[in-house]
C-alpha cells in the first residue's frame, strides 16, 4: 500500500541556521504517528514544514514531503491553500494561531466551512455545536458568541481541535493538542481523534509531551533530538525497549503518581547544530565513549523497522528495561 | 506567616446578556515557603483566580491579602509594590510577551523596573536564561522565533528575575518535555530552599503536582471541591470528581484493563444542585436540591460532597 505521507531527507533552516536535519518518515492511511522529543528539537518545525507555514525566516532547504502523491514543497501557494483545511488539517501548538483574535469564534467556523463548500448556516451551526459537545464543551452557544480571549486556555484548545476536525481531513497535524486540558477532558478529546481515524481513516501526526497519550494513541513513535529523528519504530519497541540513550533518559524522567521528584537529563538542552561530526547527545550521554564525540552515528536498523541513530544501539547495556522513576 | 490569603472571592462575566459565574466563592491561603497545587476541570476558573490575585481581573466580591495587607483594590504605588512580591508565569507564554521586543529586552525590562542598575542587566538576563536551560543567544530572539517550550522557559526566567516571594505558575511547564520539565522543577525547588519562595502551582499534570506540592486544591466549576495535604488527597480522594480525574490519567504502559472512563456531559444550569450531580456516580436525592459546601473530613482534608467520607 502506498503511504499517504512520505517525508524524505528533509532539511529546514531559520535564517540559515539548521532546525531539521535529514528528517525522514512515512505514514500509512489511518496510522497515528507519535512524535516526542526535547523542547526545541524541531517537532513544530516538522509539522509546519508539511503544511507549508514556516514563516518569513524559515525555509525548506532540501528534501521531499509527498502527500497523496504530490510533493508539497513544490506545489504553488494557491494549490496548497486548497489542500489545507479540507485534506490537511492542523492544530497549532499555540491555539491563538488558529484564530483571529478580534472575530467571534462562530463567525470563524462558518467562514472556514463556507470556503470549503458547506453553505447551509443552520446545519453548519448544528454540526459545530455537536462537535463542541463531543469535546466536552457544554455551553457551545456561549462559545460561538465569544472572542478567543474570553475563553479559558483549554476551551480555546478544544475549539481549535474542533475547527481542524470539522472539515474531516485525510491528514491531521496535531501539535500538542491536549496540553491545556485536564485529564478527563483530555481523554474525551483523545477519543474523538481516534474516532475520526476509525471512521474516516485519517492519518494523524501527533506531537505531544504526554507519554501516556502517545502510548494510548500512537501506532508508531518518532523521537527527536536536536533537529533529527534519533529513534523510530513501532510504539511497543520504542516505549518498552528504547535503544537510544536519549529516549531512555526521557522515559525515566516521566513523573508518576506515587513517585518522587523526577530527575532531568544533566546538561543544557541543545538545539540543532549542524556541526560536522560527533553525536549531538554525546556531552550528556551516560553511554558515550570516544567514538561518540568524533564521529556522527548513522541510522542503524535494529530489526522490524526499529531505527536508532546511535553508535551504541547494539550494545548489551542498552538491552535492559528502563527504570521509570525507580520502578 | 501567610504570604497570600483569599477570602470568598467571586467573579462573574457577562456574555450575550447572560451572566456567567466563573469563580464562585474561593478561599485559601499559602504560607511562606509553601507550594500549593491547583488542579481542576478546564474552564473551572483557575486562571481567573490567578488573574484576580495579580489584579489583571477585578474582583467582584471577597478580599485578597498579600503578607497581611489587603490588596483587593490597591492602586498606583501600592500595586507596583505588590508586583515585587508576586510574579506570574502565564498560561499562554507567547501572548504574555510583547511581540515587538526581543526576549532579552522583555526580561531586562522587569529587572530595570525593580532597580537593577543598567550595567548589570545584560549579564543577569543571560544568567537567568542559562538557569532555565536556554542559550544566552536566545536573548536576541523575538517571541515568535523560538519554540513553544523555549518561550515558556523565557517566561519562567522573567518571573523569577526579581526573586518574588510568591510565584504563580499557570500551566508553566505544559509545553516542556518531561526531562526539561524536571530540570525546571529542580530549579524551582532550589529557589524555594534558598529564598523561601512560595508557589501557587496550577497544573493538569496530577503526577507532577503530587511530586512537588505540599497541599493541593481541586476546583470544579468555580468552586473548590476538595483540598488538603497532597498525599492524603491523592491516596484517599474523597470527591467523586477528584476520583474521576485520577481515573482518567493515561497510563504509560498500556494496561489492557484501562479504559477511558465513560461519563455523561452535563447539560443546562444546575440551580441549587451540586454542580457535579449529572456526572456523578454516587449522586443522591440531596445532591439535586442542595449544593454541598466545603467541610472537614479530618485535620488535613476538606471536601465539598454530601456523601464523601
Ligand atoms: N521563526 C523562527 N526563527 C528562528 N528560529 C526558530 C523559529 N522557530 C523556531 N526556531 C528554532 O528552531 C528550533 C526548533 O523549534 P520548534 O518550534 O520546531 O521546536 P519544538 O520541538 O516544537 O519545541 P517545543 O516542544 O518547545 O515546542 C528551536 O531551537 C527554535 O528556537
Ligand atoms: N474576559 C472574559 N470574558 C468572559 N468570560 C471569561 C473571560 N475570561 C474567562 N472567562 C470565562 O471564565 C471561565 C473560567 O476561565 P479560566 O480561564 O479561569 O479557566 P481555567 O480554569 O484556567 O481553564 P483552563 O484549564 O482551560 O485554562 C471560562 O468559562 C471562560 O470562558
Ligand atoms: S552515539 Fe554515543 S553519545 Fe550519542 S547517544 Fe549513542 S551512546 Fe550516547
Ligand atoms: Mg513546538
Ligand atoms: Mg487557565
Amino acid at each position: 500500500m502506498a503511504s499517504i505521507l512520505e517525508i524524505e531527507q528533509l532539511n529546514v533552516s531559520y535564517n540559515g541556521i539548521p532546525a531539521l536535519q535529514n528528517v525522514g518518515l512515512q505514514a500509512e492511511k489511518g496510522e497515528i504517528l507519535g512524535i516526542v522529543g526535547e523542547s526545541g528539537s524541531g517537532k513544530s518545525t516538522l509539522l509546519k514544514a508539511v503544511i507549508g507555514l514556516l514563516g518569513d525566516n524559515g525555509r525548506a532547504e532540501s528534501g521531499r514531503v509527498v502527500f497523496e502523491g504530490t510533493d508539497l514543497l513544490r506545489v504553488p501557494a494557491k494549490a496548497l491553500r486548497g489542500i489545507r483545511g479540507a485534506r490537511l488539517g492542523m492544530i497549532f501548538q499555540n491555539p491563538g494561531t488558529s484564530f483571529n483574535p478580534i472575530r467571534k469564534i462562530g463567525d470563524q467556523f462558518l467562514e472556514a466551512m463556507r470556503s470549503h463548500g458547506k453553505t447551509d448556516r443552520t446545519a453548519a451551526i448544528q454540526q459545530i455545536l455537536e462537535m463542541l459537545a463531543r469535546l466536552g464543551l457544554r455551553d457551545g452557544e456561549r462559545i460561538l458568541y465569544s472572542y478567543p480571549f474570553e475563553l479559558s486556555g483549554g476551551m480555546n484548545q478544544r475549539v481549535a481541535i474542533a475547527l481542524a476536525m470539522i472539515l474531516r481531513p485525510q491528514l491531521l497535524l496535531a501539535d500538542e493538542p491536549t496540553s491545556a486540558l485536564d485529564v478527563t477532558v483530555q481523554a474525551q478529546c483523545v477519543k474523538e481523534m481516534m474516532d475520526l481515524r476509525d471512521s474516516l481513516g485519517t492519518t494523524i501526526l501527533l506531537v505531544t509531551h504526554n507519554m501516556g497519550v502517545v502510548s494510548y494513541m500512537a501506532d508508531k513513535v518518532a523521537v527527536m533530538y536536536a533537529g533529527r529523528i534519533v529513534e523510530y519504530g513501532a510504539k511497543a519497541d520504542v516505549l518498552n525497549c528504547p535503544r537510544h540513550p536519549y529516549t531512555r533518559a526521557l522515559i525515566e524522567a516521566i513523573p508518576q503518581i506515587g513517585g518522587g521528584a523526577p530527575k532531568g537529563i544533566q546538561g543544557q538542552p541543545s538545539a540543532a547544530k549542524g556541526t560536522p561530526d560527533g553525536c549531538d547527545f554525546s556531552s550528556r550521554c551516560r553511554f558515550s565513549d570516544n567514538i561518540c564525540a568524533f564521529e556522527r552515528p548513522v541510522m542503524n536498523d535494529c530489526g522490524q523497522g526499529h531505527a536508532v541513530f546511535c553508535h551504541k544501539c547494539f550494545s548489551e547495556v542498552l538491552h535492559e528495561g528502563v527504570r521509570v522513576n525507580g520502578y | 506567616m501567610k504570604v497570600l490569603e483569599l477570602t470568598d472571592i467571586k467573579k462573574t462575566f457577562w456574555k450575550n446578556k447572560q451572566c456567567f459565574s466563573a469563580v464562585d466563592g474561593v478561599s485559601f491561603s499559602i504560607e511562606k515557603g509553601e507550594c500549593v497545587g491547583l488542579v481542576g476541570e478546564s474552564g473551572c476558573g483557575k486562571s481567573t483566580v490567578a488573574r484576580m490575585i495579580t489584579r489583571l481581573e477585578k474582583t467582584d466580591s471577597g478580599e485578597i491579602f498579600v503578607n497581611g495587607e489587603n490588596v483587593t483594590r490597591c492602586k498606583g504605588k501600592a500595586l507596583r509594590d505588590m508586583y515585587r512580591h508576586i510574579q506570574m508565569v502565564f498560561q499562554n507564554p507567547v501572548d504574555s510577551f510583547n511581540p515587538r521586543l526581543k526576549l532579552g529586552s522583555s526580561i531586562g525590562e522587569v529587572l530595570a523596573n525593580f532597580g537593577t542598575p543598567r550595567g548589570e542587566i545584560k549579564q543577569k538576563v543571560e544568567r537567568l536564561l542559562v538557569q532555565v536551560g536556554l542559550e544566552p543567544a536566545m536573548a536576541m530572539r523575538y517571541p515568535h522565533e523560538v519554540s513553544g517550550g523555549q518561550c515558556q522557559r523565557a517566561a519562567i526566567a522573567r518571573a523569577i528575575a526579581i526573586a518574588p516571594e510568591l510565584l504563580i505558575c499557570d500551566e508553566a511547564t505544559s509545553a516542556l518535555d518531561v526531562s526539561v520539565q524536571a530540570q525546571i522543577m529542580e530549579l524551582l525547588f532550589r529557589l524555594r530552599k534558598e529564598t523561601q519562595m512560595s508557589y501557587l502551582f496550577i497544573s493538569h499534570d496530577l503526577a507532577l503536582v503530587q511530586s512537588i506540592c505540599d497541599r493541593v486544591l481541586v476546583m470544579h466549576r468555580g468552586r473548590i471541591v476538595e483540598a488538603g495535604d497532597t498525599r492524603e488527597v491523592i491516596e484517599h480522594a474523597a470527591h467523586p470528581y477528584t476520583r474521576l480525574l485520577l481515573a482518567s490519567v493515561f497510563p504509560l504502559h498500556p494496561d489492557p484493563q484501562w479504559k477511558i472512563p465513560d461519563v455523561p456531559t452535563a447539560q443546562g444550569e444546575e440551580g441549587d444542585a451540586c454542580r457535579f450531580w449529572q456526572r456523578c456516580p454516587s449522586c443522591g436525592e440531596l445532591c439535586r436540591t442542595e449544593r454541598p459546601s466545603l467541610r472537614k473530613l479530618n485535620e488535613r482534608h476538606d471536601v465539598a460532597c454530601h456523601f464523601a467520607e
